[in-house]
């Protein structure tokens, strides 16, 4: 829907906006704009030869690769021919995908002439880039990275003046805080990572339902002696017209506290009292005023909006800074679903003027600790998908939208295959890691991509001393019935947890046998073998959340890594595609994606297959591998847990039986004998007596068995039943699967840098790679820009992204670090009205 | 046909150059054209909760398909037109040719013990309290026959104060659930309030006027701050308020055509007890489809927590339609409120009654007013069924469903359908019977939602119910 509306926004025909996408053509190619002028017989002079010398020797007439042909196309692009045709040609040449890298290869200015003589040439007819699309985020990696980091541009940074649709989670939070449950009228981006960007919309289903969630936070506001605007609507109360007067200018000045945060202006008061309030209260009395004025200020384009005008001091280049009170919101909502009370306040007291004030501000807000909390102990309401996490929400919520993690729960597994999966549980555990990882704040990218500490499963503050107290707290009776008789008393004494509570555990391989390792102290991380796990691309909710519903998903582990981590594009699907993968269970999933080697699929894939086949060595729920099976795979795991559960009842059975010699068979009867002198025939008179009454019978038949059962049994009948037991087990057989051994090796290219091109091994060696290189760094430090910015860089911005990368290495990887100096960038600062750059014509 | 259409145009008093024709105008245009299959489609969709027991909705003679065991190796497929509705049915038998049940349909994919939420209307996993994963088959068809509401939705909620209620049946998008009307009594405000002679509510509808004015004058102001860009992002909040103000100035033009059909406002719409509040959600529906103001509806017509009070029956009066669920009503069994089983069939069938009548008003409503070369009743279909299935704790084996309509002839009403039980050859989905449904609206396609991993891969999952549809 949204996309839809960017769509519709860029259909529209205003000459500023065609010029926009046109600069921002120019600026992505990184082009200044004598470069990108565009001269009537540029076709010929330019274009042609261009085509000659790098295209033509493939896309010719004899030998046209891929059904591709450049040999006859001409310049008139305007009378609406060879459209498709430029329209490739302009995304694979400003991609930079061709002409492939072992031909000769255009300079990047001669890219930059052809791909922005198309741009001009398809706009003449109205198609070209889109400009919507183009100020989504998947889109600003076009941006090309050496031109934004190689020191050339010096600026001035600014973002246009702007207006910024509030996220779900800031009207939401609006919500909760006065009490009202509302229906969410706004959405994010959709899809995968960032969601809440400036160039949102808000439409007309979205004011529909804000008007009724006007209406509902007005009746909240507006409750007799509850609410805060309960001045003048108390019961019974008869307020003569003076009282009114001076009650609805409090009631005013109130509402504009609670919904805008503000007092109102002397012009604030004049609009919302003659142009609505008196109109209504003469129109249709008190109530009616009171309320279509808050609904008012509910609509208004201050609280749906936030408005980063620029109404600060000017600069001589026409920039202009923000002022305090647009400071006070935008680095409220940097942290924050809510204005911060603090920053307000100094913007009110003048404490928010200069770059030192905001520096000031923002250290002050990331050295505010969660008193309460530390990462291990936030509640588990998670698990429904709500946030949880209020202490600095925006901070964990990027990591959630750059990784994506988040997504593992709406991967749909089929609870058959492995009742033990739990996307939510794995969700949290993610949650958990990033924010241990940013609690001791060093090397921040390197330890999310490398670190095998996993923080998981939760503990309790105060469980194990809980457990230790008393033998019939919960806690106490879990570890019992988890480990039967094993002394896991002397592991708790220690102050040590025994083991792990969740069966989701089963996708980091944690099982019995490994129980060593997973004792730990409260908020302890678990270990794992080197080999085996390296940061979160190796962590089972973000493995969950790029596979499918039965199989791994490589496809989409490669193009993040692609994006994400090495700031690539890879081209969309191209239309009429309808790629299967056979169905052949005797083949690896790598094997079966043989299918996309072929010449015209690999031009794309192999941008992303050998980066996501890396982590072919975890399956679809996470677990590591190093065998993967083959054939009925599902039919195999559904055999092993079988094996595996009669197994361990088997065994439990028997070690119950050998211990009832005489004296345990003695207290089964004695325990009988209680339970049967304890059980009372209900009276008639209570409450669901019949159910009580089947209780009674019911139990009082079970002890009576059991009474009878252990009395008469002797020695040889548990000799018997042992030996029947261990026979059993002898005759058990572990169903043995049909294997190929994982492949997992791959190779990296085109990533511009060469220390990170080369062969690998496994996904471990390949991230441990990629968390050394400067250009992950880099475009890790795009993606923190573009999700505190609201928008994609520009190359203007290459001065403040310089500058994050600079803070970020200096400070020996700190994230406050990169944040403080992003929050008080020119970037962050300065807005300037894009118009005023219009060039002369 | 241009001259029919100017004669028509003359005859309703409207000139060539007049604005934009309202929803009534353009249908009884349509109608003037002749065109039937342009005429619009209408879609309502009654969800009940605690289940719809199988025994009260089969026919005279197929008593046995009531049974909660019964199987059936191929398909049930009985006229219903020799045959006597259900005694709890028999407001319905007038519109028998027009009828269709369904039963045997699963929808597993859903969980929740007390109902499949989102999940039936959506065919998505669903729990208890999961919020929507994806928008709900009302709202789809909704975008497909807007009018000036793209879509009414009501719910009847146990609390009387409750103006607006968030549906769980129904949903717009992702975590996005579709608002409801739980007051008739704003649900007329705002659907019909041109139309009201009482000055309190005339004058809300007037200072709604207002706060729409100040608002468009408030974006306005802001957007003179702004770069021509972002300018254009407020165009589109403002183009939003704009569209608001039309429609309130269309229900305003339209007022003479809505007074006609309006429901009289009574004290249905401010009483206490839910039924009657049911009653006049129905009434709005049926008020509403008739002038046009929308095409698709969706009424939430009890949840748990609501208490039948307005039923003879003491027992009803203490308990809520939760503790009825748990009233057995099989016979031989017993609860826990030791109740007979009699009497717990008795509180049912009362309220399937009860609902039945309803929905016969409904239809009986649409079928006075003639449309096309039969009645509006020919091009709406109104959909019954319970998101918890058969029973109050439901298990989705069985999802037993009454329609009425035939869609312009699209659907074979007039019969009873049991599909064969879950994984026996045969068996088919409740997506099936959205597919249909959807089919019906001029939305063909092969699938719908998710599938159901847990049947058998020789069942087909696919496509709408060849039995029901044309």
């Amino acid at each position: 829907m949204t996309f839809m509306m960017l769509r519709r926004l860029a259909k529209s025909k205003l000459d500023l906006i065609g010029y926009f996408v046109f600069c921002f053509a120019c600026l992505s190619l990184g082009m200044n704009r004598s470069a990108c002028s565009v001269e009537p017989d540029d076709f010929e002079k330019r274009i042609r030869p261009f085509l000659k010398k790098y295209c033509v020797a493939c896309h010719g007439k004899k030998n046209g690769e891929a059904d591709f042909f450049v040999h006859d196309i001409d310049g008139k692009i305007a009378n609406g021919k060879d459209t498709i045709r430029w329209e490739k040609i302009l995304e694979m040449v400003s991609l930079g995908h061709m002409p492939p890298d072992d031909a000769p290869l255009p300079k990047q200015i001669e890219r930059s002439r052809v791909t922005a003589w198309i741009t001009a040439e398809l706009r003449k007819i109205g198609r070209g880039p889109d400009v919507g699309m183009l100020a989504l985020p998947s889109q600003a990696n076009r941006i090309n990275h050496a031109e934004l980091f190689g020191g050339k541009h010096s600026g001035p940074a600014f973002t246009p003046s702007r207006v910024w649709r509030v996220s779900p989670h800031i009207y939401s939070r609006f919500a909760n805080s006065v009490r009202t449950q509302i229906s969410q009228p706004l959405h994010g981006l959709g899809g995968t990572g960032i969601q809440d960007y400036a160039s949102l919309l808000a439409d007309e289903s979205t004011i529909q339902t804000m008007l009724r969630n006007g209406n509902l936070v007005a009746d909240q506001l507006m409750k007799p002696n509850r609410a805060p605007l309960n001045y003048l609507f108390k019961d019974g109360a008869k307020p003569n017209q003076k009282d009114i007067d001076r009650a609805i200018d409090r009631a005013i000045e109130r509402a504009f506290q609670i919904i805008l945060k503000r007092k109102p202006t002397a012009e604030d008061r004049q609009r919302y009292v003659e142009n609505l309030f008196q109109k209504n209260y003469k129109l249709a009395g008190l109530e009616t005023a009171m309320r279509t004025m808050i609904v008012a200020m509910l609509l208004s384009p201050e609280f749906v909006f936030r408005l980063e005008i620029g109404l600060g001091e000017k600069l001589p280049d026409g920039r202009r800074m923000l002022s305090p009170h647009e400071l006070a919101y935008a680095i409220s909502f940097a942290f924050f679903d809510q204005p911060d009370p603090g920053l307000l306040q100094a913007a009110r007291e003048g404490r928010l003027k200069t770059r030192d004030d905001v520096e000031r501000q923002v250290r002050k807000l990331l050295d505010r600790e969660d008193k309460k909390r530390r990462y291990w102990n936030y509640p588990m309401y998670h698990l429904w998908g709500r946030d949880y996490y209020q202490h600095q929400p925006r901070i964990l919520r990027f990591f959630q939208e750059y990784f994506g993690y988040t997504a593992a729960p709406d991967v749909f597994k089929d609870r058959e295959r492995n009742p033990d999966h739990h996307a939510r549980r794995l969700r949290k555990d993610a949650d958990m890691l990033v924010l241990s990882i940013l609690e001791r704040d060093k090397n921040v990218l390197i330890e999310l991509l490398t670190t095998r500490h996993y923080p998981m499963d939760p503990l309790r503050r105060g469980q194990i001393e809980s457990a230790l107290k008393d033998k019939n707290n919960r806690f106490y009776k879990g570890l019992r019935n988890k480990f039967g008789d094993q002394e896991f008393e002397s592991v708790l004494k220690k102050g040590l947890w025994p083991g792990l509570q969740s069966n989701h555990v089963s996708a980091y391989n944690l099982v019995d046998d490994r129980r060593e390792s997973v004792r730990r102290r409260i908020g302890q991380p678990v270990e794992f073998p080197r080999n085996e796990r390296a940061g979160m691309l190796t962590h089972p909710a973000w493995l969950v959340a790029h596979s499918g519903n039965f199989d791994n998903d490589p496809i989409r582990r490669g193009k993040w890594i692609r994006e994400k981590l090495l700031g690539g594009m890879v081209p969309d699907v191209p239309i009429g595609v309808d790629a299967v993968i056979p169905d052949d269970p005797h083949r690896t999933l790598r094997e079966r994606l043989d299918v996309i080697r072929e010449d015209t699929c690999w031009r794309c894939h192999k941008l992303m297959n050998p980066l996501g086949e890396a982590f072919e060595a975890y399956d679809d729920f996470g677990q590591f591998r190093e065998q993967i099976v083959i054939g009925d795979a599902d039919g195999y795991r559904k055999a092993k847990r079988k094996y595996d559960h009669d197994r361990k009842r088997t065994q439990e059975e028997l070690r119950r039986w050998q211990s009832y010699d005489a004296r345990g068979r003695a207290a089964k009867v004695k325990e009988a004998v209680e339970r049967l002198a304890s059980l009372k025939r209900p009276e008639q008179t209570v409450k669901n007596f019949s159910a009580q009454l089947r209780r009674y019978e019911n139990d009082k038949k079970r002890w009576t068995r059991e009474r009878k059962r252990w009395s008469e049994m002797t020695d040889a009948d548990q000799q018997r039943e042992i030996s029947r037991l261990q026979k059993r087990l002898t005759g058990m057989k572990a169903p043995i699967p049909k294997t190929k051994p994982v492949n997992a090796t791959g190779v990296l290219t085109g990533t511009g840098d060469p220390k990170l091109d080369g062969s690998f091994d496994n996904a471990i060696e390949l991230v441990h790679r990629l968390a050394k290189s400067e250009r992950v760094r880099q475009t890790f430090v795009r993606h923190t820009f573009r999700f505190w910015m609201g928008r994609n860089e520009m190359l203007s911005d290459a001065p403040t992204l310089i500058a994050a990368d600079r803070a970020y290495v200096e400070s020996g990887g700190s994230f406050k670090e990169l944040l403080v100096s992003l929050l008080t960038s020119d970037s962050f600062l300065y807005r300037k009205d894009i118009d005023t750059a219009k060039p002369k014509k | 046909m241009k001259n029919r259409r100017r004669e028509f145009l003359k005859f309703a008093g409207i000139g060539a150059s007049s604005l934009a024709l309202t929803p009534f105008l353009q249908h009884a245009e349509t109608h003037a054209n002749g065109d039937v299959s342009a005429l619009p489609k209408r879609f309502v969709f009654v969800v009940r909760g605690n289940g719809l027991r199988p025994y009260g909705i089969v026919p005279e003679g197929l008593e046995e398909c009531g049974k909660n065991r019964f199987t059936t190796k191929s398909v049930v497929d009985q006229s219903l037109a020799k045959r006597s509705l259900h005694p709890t049915m028999k407001s319905l038998e007038p519109f028998k040719k027009q009828l269709t049940i369904i039963q045997g349909l699963s929808s597993r994919i859903c969980k929740g013990p007390h109902g499949g939420h989102f999940g039936v209307l959506g065919a998505y996993t669903s729990g208890d309290h999961a919020p929507p994963r994806r928008e709900t088959i009302d709202v789809t068809i909704s975008k497909k026959f807007p009018s000036i509401f793209p879509h009414l939705a009501f719910h009847i909620g146990s609390k009387p104060e409750d103006q607006i209620r968030y549906l769980d049946i129904s949903a717009r998008a992702k975590n996005s659930r579709t608002p409801a009307y739980a007051s008739p009594k704003l649900a007329y405000k705002d659907i019909f309030g041109a139309v009201l002679s009482d000055d309190r509510a005339k004058l809300e509808v007037q200072a709604n006027q207002n706060l729409m004015d100040f608002l468009v004058d408030d974006v306005k102001r802001i957007k003179k701050q702004l770069g021509a860009s972002e300018k254009e992002k407020l165009d589109h909040y403002l183009h939003g308020f704009e569209a608001l103000r039309d429609r309130q100035a269309k229900l305003t033009d339209m007022k003479g055509s809505l007074a006609k059909h309006a429901p009289p406002m009574d004290d249905k719409y401010t009483s206490e007890i839910e039924t009657h509040r049911l009653e006049a959600h129905f009434d709005l529906s049926a008020a509403a489809l008739i002038t046009g103001l929308t095409n698709a509806i969706t009424i939430r017509a009890d949840e748990l927590d609501v208490r039948y009070q307005g039923f003879e029956h003491s027992r009803m009066k203490e308990i809520s339609l939760h503790e009825i669920g748990h009233t057995a009503d099989t016979e031989g069994t017993t609860d826990r409120y030791d109740s007979n089983w009699k009497q717990g069939r008795e509180m049912r069938d009362k309220i399937r009654t009860f609902q039945m009548k309803l929905l016969a008003g409904l239809a009986g409503k649409l079928q006075t007013v003639p449309e096309g070369n039969g009645t509006m009743l020919d091009n709406t279909l109104i959909v019954f069924f319970s998101d918890a299935g058969s029973q109050h704790h439901t298990n989705y084996n069985n999802m037993p469903t009454i329609v009425i309509g035939n869609m312009g002839g699209v659907l074979r009403p007039g019969r009873y359908l049991h599909y064969p039980s879950y994984n026996k050859p045969g068996h088919r989905i409740f997506a099936n019977l959205l597919m249909s449904i959807l089919h019906a609206a001029g939305l063909p396609g092969e699938t719908y939602g998710d599938p159901d991993r847990g049947l058998n891969t020789e069942i087909d999952q696919s496509g709408p119910l060849a039995e029901w549809i044309k």
